[in-house]
């Protein structure tokens, strides 16, 4: 049944990744992998991120071309490649990018001595998100013209953008329940550097056989672009005033929100392990510094009638132009208003069901340890995220192995509409006390990233103070 | 072990590498998009005008202020503007429309007309295109005024217009803007 559900999957697939991390997702030897499941598993008596090095994170993306598609030095005429960019992709090709820098992190257990079955841990992140679909129809109508679309209905709600820049503070607490339930809860408080929205768009613009001239040309217009935390920088004359601004708004000088992360761990059996967690289910309430730019009206414009306008207005064509050049003004002008508004952050949902076998063989009896850790684990993770039109969708099939106590390594496979065949390996290795980790995707691009329809890469490194073993 | 899994992970992220690209072709970027656009219209019956001799001419003139042109971004990338018209006459008058431009020092940058024949027994369809290219296109560009005449012929016969004359004169026009957006 499983098998089939995979495959009915792969059939289908429409996956799409974006500020995936696969090869972090459970990977419990890293204390950053508690900000992507609260209730992962780790072992640790406490942990302290280097500052600003703990979690360094990058993402770009782009599902429908690459940087080769359209830069490749081939002798092919730029603009050839343009328009086979422009003509291959459909309004929903999205472009994303990603980064998130930690700038403090550390965490602790907590509990009775003898049981310290709970793990507090906190920190300070910043983010970076940016996401915007491909706006085909204005794509098209900027390449072409309306010369050859006579009729076809160009769609404004194809423009659909969305960026922030945010710094995040988070308390997150996991419980070990028991031996088969573990979760955790994670809170955030957001505070928003930059924000711009223009997600909820509508409207077209179409050119009709007319009945009095030769065309219709029916404008329907409802567009809007929101931001906040933007005007005031403009004002600035110097780009490290702008700085000095902006880190004014990292710890609760920007616009404020809230969120939630929760998640799970759970053992059926020894063996097998099924995880589930839901990131970022949050919202910044934007109040301070807000512009919102609009655009909106309908009109329909067939020509000037000169002479003796036939209605019996006794118009001149001079009046009848200036109207027309009214509307037109009020139709095309920028209505600038400072409003309110709230955006949503792009929820995430991770989730995993894996199997962990075979001990270490002891040398001295040939056996395996009974108390030991199991070395491999295989499995399968599921990860989806939020964004305007519908969820973007990735699948990983991972292996797990410990190499040795200090060095391990997880390799992963992810199909999303990126690419069918991404493949990543991170590792994270434990000198005494210092934890170093990296991980990078796309591996089999990697000789030329340029054709590499997405990448990613974090590092980090933590000081940890491992649970000492039973 | 160590020592030989960190040079082999820097050698693959040294190794990986942005081959074969080339970001200044941006530069040639030219992208070509045509718009077409209504331009003037009407539609006149042979009763709105009014000639009771039949020998008489009636001219009928309107004009309106036109700095669409003038745009920075039309001055910038428009290289080529056709307007055709397409005139129908089913009035037993001969018509002729002059189209004249001016500048904004009331200079005239440039004239046409189209000369449409009686429609007496069947309708006569009369077409006519403009083409602005090259120094007719900059003197497009500096036009900020158009004004449209149209002059109705004496009657060859001297039969007069009146309340019961049939027939219309109707116009559609349409421009073509030829654009050429690069980033020079």
């Amino acid at each position: 049944m499983k098998k089939i559900s995979i495959i009915i999957v792969f059939v289908f697939c429409c996956f799409v990744q974006a500020q995936n991390k696969q090869l972090l997702y459970n990977f419990t030897d890293i204390p950053q992998s508690l900000l992507l499941n609260p209730g992962a598993e780790v072992n640790f008596q406490w942990h302290i991120g280097i500052p600003l090095l703990s979690q360094i994170h990058l993402n770009a993306g782009a599902s429908g071309t690459s940087v080769y598609d359209l830069f490749a030095d081939n002798g092919i005429d730029f603009n050839e490649k343009l328009r086979r960019v422009v003509y291959s992709m459909d309004k929903n090709d999205f472009f994303v990018v990603n980064q998130q820098l930690e700038i403090f992190s550390g965490g602790f257990a907590i509990g009775p001595s003898y049981k310290k079955n709970k793990y507090l841990s906190f920190g300070l992140y910043q983010e970076t998100d940016i996401h915007f679909y491909f706006p085909k129809d204005y794509a098209v109508l900027a390449y072409e013209g309306n010369q050859t679309n006579i009729g076809r209905v160009f769609d404004l709600s194809d423009l659909n953008a969305k960026g922030e820049v945010i710094s995040v503070l988070h308390v997150g607490l996991m419980t070990k329940l028991n031996e088969k339930w573990t979760y955790g809860f994670r809170g955030k408080i957001y505070s928003s550097l930059l924000n711009f929205k223009s997600t909820n768009n509508r409207g077209s613009f179409v050119t009709r056989e007319g009945t009095e001239n030769f065309y219709d040309h029916t404008f329907d217009v409802d567009l809007a672009f929101q931001t906040s935390g933007i005007t005031s920088l403009t004002d600035l004359n110097t780009s490290s005033e702008a700085v000095k601004e902006l880190r004014k708004r990292v710890l609760f000088g920007g616009n404020l929100g809230l969120g939630l992360d929760a998640g799970f761990t759970y053992h059926p059996k020894e063996q097998w392990t099924i995880t589930g967690s839901i990131q970022d289910l949050g919202f910044i309430h934007h109040t301070k510094d807000v512009e919102t730019y609009e655009l909106n009206g309908q009109y329909t414009f067939n020509g000037v009638n000169p002479l003796f306008p036939n209605d019996g207005s006794g118009q001149t064509a001079e009046e009848y132009w200036q109207e027309i050049e009214e509307t037109f003004e009020d139709l095309f002008e920028l209505d600038t208003i400072s409003k309110k508004y709230v955006s949503w952050r792009s929820p995430k949902l991770n989730s995993s069901v894996s199997y962990k076998y075979g001990k270490k063989v002891l040398k001295e009896c040939n056996c395996t340890a009974d108390d030991g850790d199991y070395l491999n684990e295989v499995g399968l993770q599921m990860y989806a995220i939020g964004r305007p039109r519908s969820p973007q969708l990735a699948l990983s099939a991972f292996y797990y192995r410990r190499i040795f106590n200090f060095l391990s390594g997880k390799v992963t496979y992810t199909v999303d509409s990126f690419s069918k065949t991404n493949v990543g390996l991170g590792i994270s290795s434990h000198l005494g006390n210092i934890n170093f980790y990296i991980m990078a995707d796309n591996l089999l691009e990697y000789q030329n990233l340029a054709k590499a329809n997405s990448a990613s890469v974090q590092l980090g490194l933590n000081y940890i103070f491992p649970e000492a073993k039973k | 072990m160590l020592k030989r899994i960190f040079p082999l992970l820097l050698l693959i992220l040294t190794t990986s590498c942005v081959e074969d690209v080339d970001f200044e072709q941006a530069e040639d970027l030219s992208i070509s998009p045509v718009l077409e656009a209504s331009l003037i219209f009407f539609d006149f019956s042979a009763s709105q005008f009014q000639e009771p001799t039949g020998t008489a001419f009636v001219v009928e003139q309107d004009e309106l202020e036109l700095d669409f042109f003038n745009e920075e971004f039309i001055q910038d990338n428009l290289v080529k503007a056709e307007f055709f018209f397409e005139v129908r006459n089913t009035i037993d008058r001969v018509f002729r429309a002059d189209v004249i431009m001016y500048d904004v020092n009331g200079n005239v940058t440039h004239m046409f007309d189209i000369l449409v024949t009686a429609g007496a027994t069947s309708e006569v369809t009369e077409t006519h295109t403009e083409v602005f290219e090259d120094a007719l296109l900059d003197q497009l560009k500096n036009t900020t005024r158009m004004e449209l005449i149209l002059t109705m012929f004496p009657s060859i016969s001297g039969i007069p217009l009146d309340d019961t004359s049939i027939g219309t004169i109707k116009m559609r026009s349409k421009a073509t803007l030829f654009f050429e957006i690069d980033t020079q």
